[in-house]
């Protein structure tokens, strides 16, 4: 906690700003570039997104107020910077999100940077069919591991209502996987 | 049994999330089912991805400064003062001083003139235009005259109250008589179609 408020007083600071933030870059980069690429499939997507929400965090550090953590603030960014991805992506496919993301999921096998087997391929079309917020609680909870109070820090909701999402979209998931067998 | 968890929470004084075993057995099904689940993903990224993943942004943010090599000194857009040295340099030669009347005088004087005379001419071309109170009575004579309008005698006396219409006979009395001598006149009340 103390090397968050150090790295957020060196990033207010305009002699330490740049610094700063390669250095917070250089640490999160990773864990925001799956948890984004999760959301929107595509490498070059993601890229693009993991960019801009780089481009965001810099631009309002400044009215970064600590209530939350800075991390579970990023993450928020990188969220609302996939989803506003999507949306705009399925309307100018003028699409349904649903469909277009079970549509994206499908196109998977073809993509140059999926390499999963089967069973893989499976599993990102079962979430594909998840609601929005369904996928997104699973992903992190299921693939990134993070703990409920985390991901409700970052989706603005309580641990008992992410509790109750995350078993739905687990039962959706072995619904789906039987049906497949 | 749930006097048994109370008597052992308050004894040792560990404190539980509230429902914690209500929910218990929920979430041991849950990773019993997701046991069965990949693990992995199956994204990948390309080569060197992430070494590189950030250059752009900082290339966007940093990097129009180091691409022209300039710096300025700390400081120096905050400057309120102009630099004792610039004061130095500009009181050193003599500058002639052109008076803005004299430049506007010069410059834009004969724009304006011309713009004037311009909207002058097309106001008052409009204006000869559409009143007729100001046509010469001889020109409407010759236009009518030469069928440039058309107004019959009602109309023309209504708007030109100083203006005397002679009539003018076309026809004499010998004339009409001797047409209708030579024409059937029943044969063409009664058979023939009459032009309008």
């Amino acid at each position: 906690m103390k090397e968050e408020e150090a790295l957020l007083s060196a990033l207010k600071d305009p002699e330490q700003r740049e610094r700063a933030f390669r250095e917070l870059m250089s640490t999160y980069k990773e864990r925001l570039y799956w948890h984004i690429r999760k959301i929107v499939l595509s490498h070059d997507d993601s890229d693009d997104i993991l960019q801009n929400t780089f481009v965001k965090v810099f631009r309002s550090i400044d009215k970064f107020k600590g209530d939350s953590k800075l991390f579970s603030w990023m993450y928020r960014i990188a969220t609302n910077e996939a989803i506003t991805f999507l949306n705009k992506k399925a309307k100018m496919q003028q699409v349904d999100i649903a469909d277009l993301q079970y549509k994206m999921a499908e196109n998977l096998e073809a993509d140059e940077y999926f390499d999963g087997d089967e069973a893989q391929l499976t599993l990102q079309k079962a979430v594909a069919t998840l609601p929005q917020k369904q996928q997104l609680v699973f992903n992190m909870k299921y693939f990134d591991e993070m703990k409920y109070n985390d991901i409700a820090e970052v989706l603005d909701t309580t641990v008992g209502a992410l509790k109750s999402s995350y078993h739905h979209a687990v039962k959706k998931i072995e619904n789906y996987l039987k049906k497949m067998d | 049994m749930k006097n048994e968890h109370k008597s052992h929470s308050t004894r040792s004084n560990f404190k539980l999330p509230d429902d914690y075993f209500n929910q218990l057995e929920d979430e041991v099904m849950i990773k019993l089912i997701t046991y069965s689940f990949p693990k992995k993903s199956g994204f990948s990224v390309p080569p060197l991805y992430f070494t590189k993943a950030t250059e752009p942004v900082c290339e966007k943010l940093f990097g129009s400064e180091k691409r022209h090599g300039f710096v300025v000194p700390a400081g120096y857009f905050n400057r309120t003062e102009i630099p004792t040295e610039i004061q130095e340099e500009n009181t050193v030669g003599k500058t002639k001083v052109i008076p803005l009347k004299n430049f506007f005088l010069k410059q834009f004087a004969p724009i304006a003139v011309a713009a004037s005379l311009a909207l002058l001419l097309f106001f008052n071309y409009d204006r000869v235009g559409t009143n007729l109170n100001n046509i010469a009575t001889a020109d409407i004579e010759q236009w009518i005259n030469e069928d440039l309008i058309s107004l019959n005698d009602s109309e023309i006396l209504e708007v030109f109250a100083d203006v005397e219409l002679t009539e003018e006979q076309y026809f004499d009395d010998e004339e009409v008589l001797e047409y209708l001598g030579n024409t059937n006149v029943e044969l063409i009340l009664l058979d023939e179609p009459v032009d309008e």
